[in-house]
């Protein structure tokens, strides 16, 4: 043990006083009685002139004397070496990812880590400051540059652990923006390793070093989850991965729109993976839901979601005299739902999504999407249809447009005549020819309007394989799905939902049935609450009527699910942390508040002592009160009427005696 | 006043004191009290020979019939500085009870002599008769109250007083570090016969006091510097005991009586409860 301020001994002249004042008597009050006979008495031994008196070691003055020593320490502040495993200016960096949530460590990986921290933080020193900071898709920093340890372990309770995959790099560079201008800092990282960068080697320019949690736990995973026609008919299909070292069966369950549609066992070699099938679903299957029947560590990766085609199906009408490339190209899109009637036919009935106007144009425009082909020649909404011209060359537009896509313009080889387009301002130009615009798309008046300027069958674009993908892009643009792609997003990816034309509200429910609404304004916000795992619910007002549609949230992730820790983190340099082992710093600690609080202990104990004799007092007193009325009224009562009795008898008898007396007398006289 | 008047002061023995009264006496007398036969000598009175028994007997005999006679009863009441002091104050209690007893002696034909004790007997009164008590009231009036205690000299000083046998109640608190007895015994020696009666303040009881203090005698000079705690107190309590034993003991030993009596007693109940227990009144 130190002491920090070895000159606060000189206050031990503070116990010689306190002797000196037990030497001297102390100074009384004077009180004038009757009589100091009894008192001269019974305390001639406290009789004494002098004004020093024998030194008597009470244990008033012992405890006194004890305090005296002990405030003498609080003030030289003791300070005891101890090994703190942080010392100097720390960056923690809490790894939060999917794989935290493993049971291997009790509770989990995270609470564990957690928990060590907040050790830690009980351990720093007096000059040691501590910056808390999460690790998961995105660093999150929980409270820089602190020294204040409630505010470090309030920080560290907000820390919660995720779905999502771990970004070491951003983690790093974050903690190195925070420690920028500061010397001595170093990085503890604190997790299983299991991060997004394995494949790169980072640099750090300060120290860091590598806190490992966790086992090697054995897991099963959900790897991939989709449903697909083939032959006619719709499958379902799931790849499962065993990290573990043992061979292991794996019982998985399959729900078609909520309902089991069966159980299948699939035996995986140890670090193994496979695919299991199930089929045919019924053909109206929406949504698809697998589970692992097991029981590992992490059960985050157990089950997995997947979407049956698009989500969302949109009301197209088809008004055309007869072109089966149009009528088999949408009946293939997932997210169609086709009508047809001819031109002849057609009435306005304003109830369609999209409406496909192929070689005719109405006298009155229907609401919702349009998609004009072949317009005749004329003014429409789009612009002005001209005279057919002979097209040449075949190019994408000036502007890089989605709807093109994958689209192999380059295998379009003849066009025979197309009209020549006048394009309204809002029209962007998609595919192009020297002589006229040949494709234009654009939005006005919260509508998609698309015209394709020649006849399909004056062409070979439906016969290339260019028009299937054009035909998806451009009802992909019309009707756009909540989320690209196959409506699977990562956990904690930032979900954008695509609204479409019209839409005045759009929201989006978790799994959890919270609600967040990212639209108005439009485009819609990005929504990040997309951490748990599960189907989201996405619902837009598009006039006046809710569309649903979904996406699904899943891990598979195989470096999360992997749950054997890493060894090392994939940066150069980095040293792994052992606590105890690498106990850095042998810093002075204080002690003072253990020793203050032994002082308040020793008053608290000197002030009962004193006021003991008081207490005694009182409770005699009180005792001798209640025995007053009970027990010495009836004593008093009884022993008068005895002695009142008594000196009854005594006169009967000695009036009885005096008789006897007086007759045996008269009798001797007479 | 009504409830006085039933009461009269007892002795332990008869005392012959010649003077015709309402008490027995060791002599013979002429009370309608018959006591004895005895012997007729030359020159007894005539009048008193049994003529039936000289008629049966042929002896004569005379009949003797018991004499009473009055005491003179003593009251000495200490007046000095001492009793002044307690809540209520010691010497309250005392004039009260001195009045008190004076009535009831006065009621019973005897002879009162009220008397003031500090280091002397500085004053005292005679009386006779029921009408004397405001003689004796007029007296108490006018007690000192001050002066230090010295009860050997002032009841030494009660010879020139006393005319013979009687009764002597002593009131006083007996705090005197001089000492009684020779006092008392010179009382005694008076055929008086001793009555102490102590009056104590409930603070001397049971003292209600704690913490550092300088005690002050309020008679003297004397002082004392006590750190009172639970053993001190203890210590007080049972010196007390034991003075309060002796002082009973010595009055027993000079066959009086003794009564301890607090000074936030009523008069009556010290007349009519504590005195009836050591029967000094009935």
């Amino acid at each position: 043990m130190s002491l920090l301020v070895p000159a606060a001994l000189a206050f031990a002249f503070i116990i010689p006083l306190i002797l000196l004042l037990y030497f001297m008597r102390p100074k009384r009050q004077e009180r004038t009685i009757g009589s100091t006979f009894l008192w001269q008495q019974a305390l001639q031994n406290l009789q004494a002139s002098q004004p020093w008196q024998r030194l008597r070691w009470t244990p008033l003055l012992l405890l006194q004397l004890l305090a005296a020593l002990v405030l003498i320490l609080v003030l030289a502040r003791p300070a005891i070496l101890s090994g703190s495993a942080l010392g100097g200016n720390t960056i923690v960096i809490l790894q939060a990812s999917a794989s935290m949530q493993a049971t291997d460590v009790a509770p989990n990986r995270f609470e564990s880590a957690r928990t060590m921290l907040a050790d830690f933080i009980d351990d720093l020193g007096a000059g040691d400051q501590l910056s808390l900071m999460t690790m998961a898709r995105t660093p999150r920093v929980l409270i820089a540059d602190s020294q204040d340890k409630n505010q470090l372990k309030a920080a560290l309770r907000t820390a919660h652990v995720t779905n999502q995959d771990a970004d070491l790099e951003q983690a790093i560079s974050l903690a190195l923006s925070l420690a920028a201008g500061r010397t001595n800092t170093q990085i503890l990282v604190m997790g299983d390793g299991h991060v997004m960068n394995n494949n790169q080697v980072l640099v750090s320019p300060l120290p860091v070093r590598y806190l490992q949690i966790g086992t090697g736990a054995a897991n099963a995973a959900l790897l991939a989850l989709a449903a697909r026609p083939l032959q006619g008919k719709l499958f379902a299909s799931a790849q499962i991965a065993n990290f573990s070292r043992q061979d292991r069966s794996l019982p998985v369950e399959l729900y078609a729109d909520s309902r089991l549609v069966g159980v299948q066992t699939l035996s995986l070699a140890a670090g193994a993976s496979g695919t299991v099938q199930w089929g045919p679903l019924a053909p109206t299957t929406r949504i698809i839901h697998a589970h692992i029947v097991s029981q590992d560590a992490l059960s985050a990766d157990h089950d997995a979601w997947a979407l049956v085609g698009s989500s969302q199906r949109g009301r197209v009408l088809l008004v055309t005299k007869s072109n089966v490339f149009l009528e088999k190209g949408l009946r293939n899109l997932s997210n169609v739902d086709l009508y047809e009637t001819t031109p002849d036919k057609y009435v306005n009935t304003s109830s369609y999504d999209l409406t496909i106007f192929d070689g005719y144009q109405p006298p009155t425009l229907p609401t919702g999407n349009l998609f004009f082909i072949n317009p005749p020649a004329g003014p429409g909404l789009f612009g002005t249809s001209g005279s057919t011209l002979r097209i040449s060359q075949i190019s994408a537009g000036s502007t890089q447009s989605q709807l093109l896509n994958a689209v192999d313009v380059s295998s379009i080889h003849t066009i025979r005549a197309s009209h020549q387009l006048r394009a309204a301002p809002w029209l962007q130009t998609v595919l192009t020819s020297p002589e006229t615009p040949l494709l234009l798309a654009g939005e006005n008046a919260s509508r998609r309007v698309a015209v394709l300027g020649f006849d399909l069958h004056d062409s070979d674009l439906p016969l290339q394989s260019a028009w299937p993908i054009l035909l998806y892009n451009l009802s992909n643009w019309f009707l756009p799905q909540p989320v690209s792609g196959a409506g699977q997003v990562q956990a904690g990816q930032p979900v954008t939902v695509q609204s479409w034309p019209g839409a005045d509200q759009v929201t989006i429910t978790g799994p959890d049935q919270q609600t967040v609404k990212v639209g108005p304004p439009f485009p819609a916000q990005p929504d990040a609450h997309t951490d748990q795992v599960g189907l989201y619910q996405v619902t837009q007002r598009v006039h006046g009527q809710n569309l649903n549609g979904a996406f699904t949230v899943n891990l598979f992730n195989p470096a999360q699910s992997n749950l054997a820790p890493a060894a090392q983190l994939p940066i150069a340099h980095s040293t792994r942390f052992a606590s105890g082992a690498s106990v850095v710093t042998h810093q002075l600690r204080e002690i003072w508040p253990w020793v203050a609080a032994l002082l308040l202990l020793i008053l608290c104990t000197e002030w009962w002592l004193f006021s003991r004799p008081y207490q005694t007092q009182q409770a005699r007193g009180r005792k001798s009160d209640q025995r007053r009325p009970l027990f010495a009224e009836t004593q008093q009562r009884w022993s008068g009427r005895y002695q009142a009795v008594q000196r009854r008898l005594k006169k009967t008898t000695r009036r009885f005696r005096g008789t006897l007396t007086k007759r045996g007398k008269k009798r001797a006289h007479i | 006043m009504q409830r006085l008047d039933v009461l009269s002061l007892m002795t332990r023995r008869a005392q012959a004191t010649g003077r015709p009264g309402r008490r027995r006496s060791p002599q013979a007398g002429t009370s309608m009290e018959f006591a004895d036969y005895r012997r007729y000598t030359p020159g007894d009175d005539f009048r008193r020979i049994d003529w039936r028994a000289y008629a049966r007997l042929e002896r004569l005999f005379l009949r003797v019939f018991e004499a009473e006679e009055n005491i003179t009863v003593t009251i000495l009441i200490d007046c000095s500085a001492s009793m002044q002091h307690g809540t209520p104050a010691k010497s309250d209690l005392a004039i009260a009870l001195a009045a008190a007893l004076a009535y009831v002696a006065l009621r019973g034909e005897d002879t009162v002599i009220v008397g003031a004790l500090t280091d002397r007997l500085t004053a005292y009164r005679r009386a006779t008769g029921k009408n004397a008590i405001w003689s004796i009231g007029e007296f108490l009036t006018t007690l000192p109250k001050a002066g230090a205690t010295d009860l050997n000299r002032a009841l030494y000083d009660l010879g020139r007083v006393a005319p013979g046998p009687g009764l002597t109640l002593i009131i006083s608190d007996f705090f005197v570090a001089g000492g009684y007895q020779t006092g008392v015994r010179s009382v005694q020696q008076l055929r008086q016969e001793v009555a102490l009666l102590q009056i104590l303040s409930p603070d001397e009881i049971d003292p209600d006091i704690q913490g550092d203090w300088r005690l002050r005698d309020c008679e003297s000079a004397n002082h004392v510097e006590v750190s009172v705690s639970s053993v001190v107190l203890q210590a007080y309590h049972e010196r007390l005991h034991r003075y309060t034993q002796e002082l009973m003991a010595f009055a027993h030993a000079q066959r009086g009586t003794y009564a301890l009596i607090p000074s936030n007693t009523s008069v009556t109940e010290v007349v009519q409860r504590l005195l009836r227990q050591i029967e000094l009144v009935k």
